[in-house]
Order: structure tokens, then C-alpha cells, then sequence
């Protein structure tokens, strides 16, 4: 084995270690719902390769109002779905769809696009 | 100006105080109508809308918005159409260039013609890479974006690998071409052609699947535009063309024959037959009278009738049903759960992969060349978007084409529990029958005819209210008996009535109404006998004092019962009737529709007890699924049909939204059961061959792609085809959900008599 194969053996297999880590083992932060004058709490949510935030912490039993705006052309994010409330909404392209659920429970309550790539968590406490 | 706004937040008188005080701050002169029950304000005033609508929202009571009434989620409309045209307009551009580009590229699968080229290799090669480059930026933007995007977030998608993939095969070539030098010899060949290509195809797929897909959520939509536009209103006398979201509750609605209902009411006046299928998937007609329900969207086909509206907007059948659908379509299904773990692992494994191929090629391959074929031809045949899609996109499509046949199910847990039950539990009334007693035997003793019994009995029974009573008096009407008023009438709760009748004094009613009265009934031993064991019940006339004859009532089945029993059973499903009758009867009704095990005497309030005992009746069989469903009317049956693995309620006119059901039978019939399981089934085999097929795509593509294969056949996948069946396999798991839009279930067996 000359010195590049070391060099390029050397970076491939610190790639894949980099991709684990980057990809599996980073955790995002999470952001706390506020709520609005009428009792409403909400976050706008910005969707591009992900969501930003992509967690959510709010309190049980509360109107929750979420505020997904799509800022990319991707096909990926163009469906966001809550399998738990039963909600599915197509998001247009730099437009603002709200949506509203209210989590009766506490938990975790995930959500993610329609091809069930990105995901992002709503966290009822 | 005149309105009328929808406020949701008028609950209470309090509320409408503050309402009217709001207003008025904003025109003293302003005149205010509050309709609590319908939350409903009108009002006369000089201020416009926008100022109206401004102050109620300050004083705390937000207008609702008329379109955001009926809420109707993802429903793809201009959006999608857009997107789709210009994802085609892209994939025109790659596939245009990719002709000269491949013309470009023919010398590196040539050798001798690359030989014979060699002094214009270099400037091909860079002709070919500058050609190229305009796809990747603007067919393949997206994608180099959306990666960028996600990678951004610590995500990965499918974006991600067409990126990598086709980036690294164009960066690869485009250094090649401006340097050869720095590679080793036998690295020679390039790749433009597999970028261009690889961008085409994938968009091409991208287009044909959100065609594809548009179809799938056509249900929705289809139910939507069975809605009338307009409604013929009636106010103060003044017939008014109204669009459907300003008709209230309480307003008189005229419908012409041809046309459709607006939405859900009573008639009041005029008689029909209406064609409900949109909502109960029963395509005979149904004939309707004054006091009747009618659903709104069904058609009205012969007479004009005029309704009170009872349920708008989101409220009505049609739109609780679409709220429904839409619902269950978004939940999972169970056995899409290790997709979904897999799923969030999926790319990044990819690329690893790929990672790794590569370094196996490079270190023990034949070039360079090939550990990048490799490589790149991993990122572009690994398709996350066909697991992804696999279960959504089946389960849309049966639960859509299961409302369209007036089979309601709430979610995708129901669906696959009712694909794998074992026994249904039928409640006998209202389910099997239809809940009213009938008018069966007429059998009188000698000195009477049939019809002067029963003109007799039903004369005397004509102002009871008892259903027995009722069904007497409707069957000798059915006869044309002529029936006229009794001198006197009393009824005897518990046991019949007593009426004189043309001067003769009638007792009808039980045993032991004869009993009490001292009649003799030996003469009817054998009939009792035989009545029973055929499940009706004998209600007995005297006249002055001495026995006249029987007549016999009994609850009818329904008219598919039979024949649609007879198809669960023979689909392997055991049915059981649960009654609160006595044996005998219950035993009676069973043996007509061909049920053997029968749960008799059972109290309502131990319905739901019985059907735990079942489930560990079941559960004590072993291994394997043993799931109990249940069948009853929603309301009696609700913990029964809570407790049942699958709860099935029969539904009854305009309420279609049975909370304790998952699964609402709107047309109320056993034929639409039928169909409920064999749909649930047929979708959820379309789920096994989808993730089935996801599954061995990639499982068997991406070892192929990496050259597995190679050193025992010597072959290794082109990464254009590999791109190509990418592609393909997201339209193929699509086109095999929407599959299920042509599924038509089993005509019933026929029942041999």
C-alpha cells in the first residue's frame, strides 16, 4: 500500500465515521412553545432539508399553532404529516401554512414529510 | 350593509352581551341579531366588514372565516400543477442535452474510436463537461439544494444521494478532463453522461409519481365535488339563491327533481326518491316523505320537496366524512413500523456504503473508473422514496376507494386489525335485523276469516304506541283492510290493550293478558310452539270473552344478511349473534341467517363483558392474531364496540361520525361490512407487495450496484441504469396503491335454498 492509498483509505473510512456521527448521533436543540395573549401557543417553523426547530416543547392540554413555512424547491419537504392528529397539509413554496392540534396527553408527538424522511418532534409536558 | 358572520366563540348569553356591546361601540345605530344556537351574529350597520370583523376580534370573538368552515387538508391543487410542469420543463432541458453530451461520451465506450480521437479527447471532454454543467445547475438545482438544505439540519434525504451521486460523477470527470495527467492510466473514461442522465430520469420520476399520486387522494376530492354549489333558499317567503356556505341552520331549502341536496335536513313538505350513494354507497334510490332525513350531496331524483336544514358547513354528513377519510389517511398502519425505524437510518447507510464500495474497488479493483462506478451508482439506485411511500400511499387509496363505497375507516390501526379478524360478533337487532317488528302469521280460529282478525286486532290496536301494536295496525294497512275507529280504547301496560270495537269488546296483547282475563288458550299450544321456534312473537285476540285467534309479529332480517353471513363465513370468519332475547327466539333468527353459535340473554350492559370473554376465549387458542370484531349500532353497543379489537357501528342517516366505531357502516347494510374486511384486506396485501417490493429493491440493487456481483459474473451495473430504476421503483410502489381505485369486491354468495 503506497501513501496515497493510506491517504485515501484514511479519509473514506473517516468519512464514514464523521457521517455517523454527524448524521445519527448529533442531537438538535429543542425550542419552548410561547404562548400568545389568547392562549395559544405557537412557533413558526422554518422547512428547508429539515425543520427549523425541529423539536418542540409545549404544554399539555393547550392550543398548540404551528407555523410551517417551505423555503426550498425540493420535492422532499413538500408534505408535512401528523400521523398522531390526523393532519396532512401539501406546503407551497415560501407560503406560511398554520396548523393546529391540541396534545391531550403528555409525550412525544412526531412529525414528519410525506415520504417519512425528515422528522421532527412536538414534546407535551 | 347587511351580514351575517359565523362567530365559534358564542356560547353564552354573557357572550352575546359582549357581542352586541362591541358593536355597537363601533355603529350605535347598528342592528344586531345574536343566534346562539347556530353561534351565528347578524347584523345591520354602516360599518364595513373588514371593521366588523376588527372589533369582534378585539372584544374576543374572532370571526370564522366562511372558507375555513369545512376543513379539507391537503387537498393538491394549482401548486401541484405548477410544480409538476416545471419539473418537466427540467427534465426536457436534461434530456435535450443529453443527447449531445452522450454523443460527447461514445468515444470513452469505444476504444478504438478513442483512439483514433485522441488529439481531440481533451477539448471533447471539456465541450462535454461545459454542456453538461447547465443541467446540473438548473435541472438538478433542486436537488443540490434540498441536499444542502437537509445536510444543513443533520439530515439526509433522498436529494442528498442524487446530489452526491451525480456531482461526484460530473467533479470526477470535469478534473479528469482539464488534467488527465494526475490520474493513473488506466483511469481513462468520464461521466458527464451518467450526471445529465441520472437528473432526467429522476425528475421525469419526480413528475410521473405527483401525477400519480394526485390520483391517489382523488377520493377526497371526488366526494368534494359531489357537493352541491348553491342552495334554493326560502326566507320571508322569498326564494334566494345562496351559496352553501351562507345557509344556517333552521333555514327551509326547496329541491327541484335533478338536483342536488345542499345539506343535511328533515322535509317538510313533498315526497322523493333520493339517490344517497355519494354517502352510503347504496345506489337504489330511496324513497323519502315529510319527517324523513335527506343527506346533503345526495341526488334528488323524482319529486320537489322542500327541508329544514339541521346540520352546515362542518357538520354535515358528507363533510364529516371527508374530515374522516382525510384522517385516516394521514395515521400509520402498524405494519409500517419497521419502515419507519429503517427510514431514518436509511440514507446516511447509503452512503456509507457507497463510501465503502468505493474503498474496496480502489483498493483491490481493476481502476480507479470503477470503484467511482461504483460508488456513484450506490448513491442513484437506492431509493428511500419507495419505502417511504409504501404504506401512505396504499392506505390512502383503500380508505379513500372504502368511503366511496359508504365504509368508513377511522384510522390505519383499524384497517389492519380488520384484515386479520377471526370472529365477528353480529348484535341480532339492527344489525341483522332491522330493529322493527313486522306483521308475520294471521291464524284464526274457525268462525273468523284472516281479514276480519286482523281488521279486528288492528282496529283495537290502532291508538297504541307500542311498536307490536304498530306493526299490526301497518300490516293489516298493508292489506288494504279498511280500518275505522275504535268507541273505546285502553291500553294495558305491559300486556295489550282492550277497545270496543263495532260494539264488541276485544282484548289484544300476551299470554298474559288472556291469562289475566281468563281466556283459554289451549286451543293455541301448538301454534305458540311453532311461532317461537321460528322467532316471533304471538300477540293473542279475544273477542267478548272467548279466544278469536293469534296474530304474530316478528323483527324481519335484512335483506342482505343471509347471503353476506354466509360470505364472512366463508372467508374463514367465525360469526356469533349476540341478542338479549331469549334462546328460543334468538336460536330461531340464527338458524334463518345460518349463524350456529349464539350468545342469547345477554343484558346490554354485559355486552361489553362478553366480548372480553371472547377475546380470551381467543386468546387461549395460542399463537397467531385472534382478533373479535363487533358489530352494533353505536349507541346501546358503544362499549362492546370499544372493547372489540374492531368496533363496527351501523350507521343511521346523517351521523356518520360514531365515536366508538372504527369502522362506520353509513348504509347501514351487512353487504357494506363485507366490504369493509375484504378492503381492509385487499389493502393490506397492496401494503405487503409495496414494502415487499421496497424492500427487495433495495436490498438486492444496492449489493448489485456496489459490484457485489462482479467477481463471480463479472458484472457491474450502469449507473444510468441504476438512476433509471430508481426512478421507476417510486412510480411502481404508486401505481400499485392506486391499483386498489379499481378494486370491486365479490358479488355475495348466493345462497342455495
Amino acid at each position: 500500500m503506497n501513501t496515497l492509498q493510506l491517504i485515501i483509505n484514511g479519509l473514506g473510512l473517516t468519512f464514514i465515521l464523521w457521517i455517523i456521527w454527524y448524521f445519527w448521533l448529533w442531537k438538535g436543540e429543542s425550542v419552548e412553545a410561547k404562548a400568545t395573549q389568547t392562549g395559544i401557543q405557537e412557533v413558526d417553523i422554518t422547512v428547508q432539508g429539515g425543520y427549523r426547530p425541529a423539536e418542540i416543547v409545549v404544554k399539555v392540554g393547550q392550543r398548540v399553532r404551528l407555523n410551517f413555512t417551505r423555503r426550498e424547491s425540493s420535492a422532499c419537504s413538500e408534505e408535512i404529516v401528523f400521523p398522531d392528529f390526523g393532519l396532512r397539509s401539501h406546503l407551497p413554496q415560501n407560503e406560511t401554512i398554520s396548523l393546529e392540534m391540541t396534545p391531550s396527553k403528555p409525550g412525544e408527538y412526531e412529525f414528519v414529510c410525506g415520504m417519512n424522511m425528515l422528522r421532527g418532534k412536538l414534546i407535551a409536558q | 350593509m347587511n351580514y351575517e358572520v359565523s362567530v365559534p366563540g358564542l356560547h353564552c348569553d354573557g357572550c352575546a352581551q359582549a357581542v352586541t356591546t362591541a358593536i355597537q361601540t363601533l355603529d350605535p345605530k347598528a342592528q344586531i341579531e345574536v343566534d346562539l344556537p347556530v353561534k351565528k351574529i347578524r347584523v345591520i350597520t354602516q360599518a364595513t366588514e373588514s371593521e366588523l370583523h376588527t372589533t369582534l376580534a378585539k372584544a374576543g370573538y374572532p370571526v370564522q372565516d366562511a372558507a375555513a368552515a369545512v376543513p379539507i387538508p391537503s387537498i393538491k391543487l394549482s401548486p401541484e400543477d405548477r410544480t409538476y410542469q416545471d419539473t418537466m420543463r427540467k427534465f426536457w432541458f436534461a434530456a435535450i442535452i443529453a443527447v449531445p453530451v452522450l454523443l460527447l461520451s461514445l468515444p470513452d465506450y469505444f476504444p478504438t474510436l478513442r483512439d483514433s480521437l485522441m488529439d481531440w479527447h481533451s477539448t471533447l471532454s471539456i465541450g462535454a463537461a461545459l454542456l453538461s454543467l447547465p443541467v446540473l445547475v438548473w435541472s438538478g438545482g433542486s436537488f443540490f439544494m434540498g441536499a444542502w438544505n437537509s445536510f444543513r439540519n443533520h439530515n439526509a434525504t433522498m436529494d442528498t444521494l442524487v446530489a452526491i451521486g451525480t456531482g461526484a460523477a460530473w467533479l470526477y470527470s470535469a478534473v479528469y478532463a482539464v488534467a488527465p495527467g494526475i490520474f493513473p492510466n488506466e483511469a481513462a473514461g468520464m461521466f458527464f453522461d451518467v450526471a445529465v442522465l441520472v437528473i432526467a430520469l429522476v425528475l421525469l420520476g419526480q413528475a410521473l409519481e405527483s401525477r400519480a399520486r394526485g390520483q391517489s387522494s382523488e377520493a377526497i376530492q371526488k366526494l368534494l365535488e359531489l357537493q352541491a354549489k348553491t342552495a334554493r333558499v326560502i326566507r320571508n317567503d322569498q326564494e334566494l339563491d345562496l351559496p352553501l356556505e351562507q345557509v344556517v341552520v333552521g333555514d327551509t331549502v326547496l329541491v327541484r327533481p335533478g338536483e342536488k341536496v345542499p345539506v343535511d335536513g328533515v322535509i317538510l313538505t313533498g315526497e322523493s326518491a333520493l339517490d344517497e350513494s355519494v354517502v352510503t354507497g347504496e345506489s337504489i334510490p330511496m324513497d323519502k316523505k315529510p319527517g324523513d332525513t335527506v343527506i346533503g350531496a345526495s341526488l334528488n331524483k323524482t319529486g320537489a320537496f322542500t327541508f329544514r336544514a339541521t346540520k352546515v358547513g362542518k357538520d354535515t354528513a358528507l363533510a364529516q366524512i371527508v374530515q374522516m377519510v382525510a384522517q385516516a389517511q394521514t395515521s400509520k398502519a402498524p405494519i409500517g413500523k419497521l419502515v419507519d425505524v429503517v427510514s431514518g437510518y436509511f440514507v446516511p447507510a447509503v452512503v456509507i456504503v457507497s463510501v465503502l464500495a468505493f474503498l474496496v474497488w480502489f483498493n483491490f479493483g481493476p481502476s480507479l473508473n470503477f470503484a467511482v462506478v461504483a460508488m456513484v451508482t450506490v448513491l442513484v439506485i437506492a431509493c428511500p422514496c419507495a419505502l417511504g411511500l409504501a404504506t401512505p400511499m396504499s392506505l390512502m387509496v383503500g380508505v379513500g376507494k372504502a368511503a366511496q363505497n359508504g365504509v368508513l375507516i377511522r384510522n390505519g390501526v383499524a384497517l389492519e386489525n380488520a384484515s386479520h379478524l377471526k370472529v365477528l360478533v353480529l348484535d341480532k337487532t339492527g344489525t341483522i335485523t332491522k330493529g322493527q317488528p313486522a306483521l308475520t302469521d294471521v291464524l284464526p280460529l274457525a268462525e273468523y276469516s284472516e281479514a276480519a282478525l286482523l281488521t279486528l286486532a288492528a282496529i283495537a290496536d290502532r291508538r297504541s304506541e307500542h311498536p307490536l301494536a304498530q306493526a299490526i295496525v301497518q300490516g293489516a294497512v298493508a292489506r288494504n283492510l279498511i280500518l275505522t275507529e275504535p268507541q273505546a280504547f285502553k291500553a294495558i301496560p305491559g300486556q295489550g290493550v282492550e277497545a270496543t270495537v263495532e260494539q264488541k269488546t276485544v282484548f289484544v296483547g300476551n299470554a298474559k293478558l288472556m291469562t289475566a282475563q281468563g281466556i283459554d288458550l289451549t286451543a293455541f299450544s301448538t301454534a305458540i310452539d311453532q311461532l317461537a321456534d321460528q322467532g316471533k312473537t304471538p300477540m293473542f285476540v279475544a273477542v267478548e270473552g272467548k279466544a278469536a285467534g293469534v296474530i304474530a309479529v316478528a323483527d324481519t332480517i335484512k335483506a342482505d344478511a343471509v347471503m353476506a353471513i354466509r360470505t364472512l363465513q366463508q372467508m374463514g370468519i367465525e360469526v356469533i349473534m349476540m341478542t338479549g332475547d331469549n334462546q328460543r327466539t334468538a336460536q330461531a333468527i340464527a338458524r334463518q341467517v345460518g349463524i350456529t353459535r349464539v350468545l342469547a340473554e345477554v343484558q346490554p350492559a354485559d355486552k361489553a363483558q362478553m366480548v372480553e370473554r371472547l377475546q380470551q376465549e381467543q386468546k387461549a387458542k395460542g399463537k397467531g392474531k385472534h382478533l373479535i370484531g363487533m358489530v352494533g349500532d353505536g349507541i346501546n353497543d358503544a362499549p362492546a364496540l370499544a372493547q372489540a379489537d374492531v368496533g363496527f357501528a351501523m350507521g343511521t342517516g346523517t351521523d356518520v361520525a360514531i365515536e366508538a366505531a372504527d369502522v362506520t357502516l353509513v348504509g347501514g347494510n351487512l353487504r357494506a361490512l363485507v366490504y369493509a374486511i375484504e378492503i381492509s384486506k385487499a389493502t393490506l396485501n397492496n401494503i405487503r407487495q409495496n414494502l415487499f417490493g421496497a424492500f427487495i429493491y433495495n436490498a438486492l440493487g444496492i449489493p448489485f450496484a456496489a459490484g457485489v456481483f462482479y467477481p463471480l459474473f463479472g458484472i457491474l451495473l450502469s449507473p444510468i441504469i441504476a438512476g433509471g430504476a430508481m426512478a421507476l421503483s417510486s412510480i411502481t410502489v404508486v401505481t400499485n396503491a392506486n391499483r386498489l381505485r379499481s378494486f370491486a369486491a365479490q358479488p355475495l354468495t348466493e345462497v342455495k335454498s
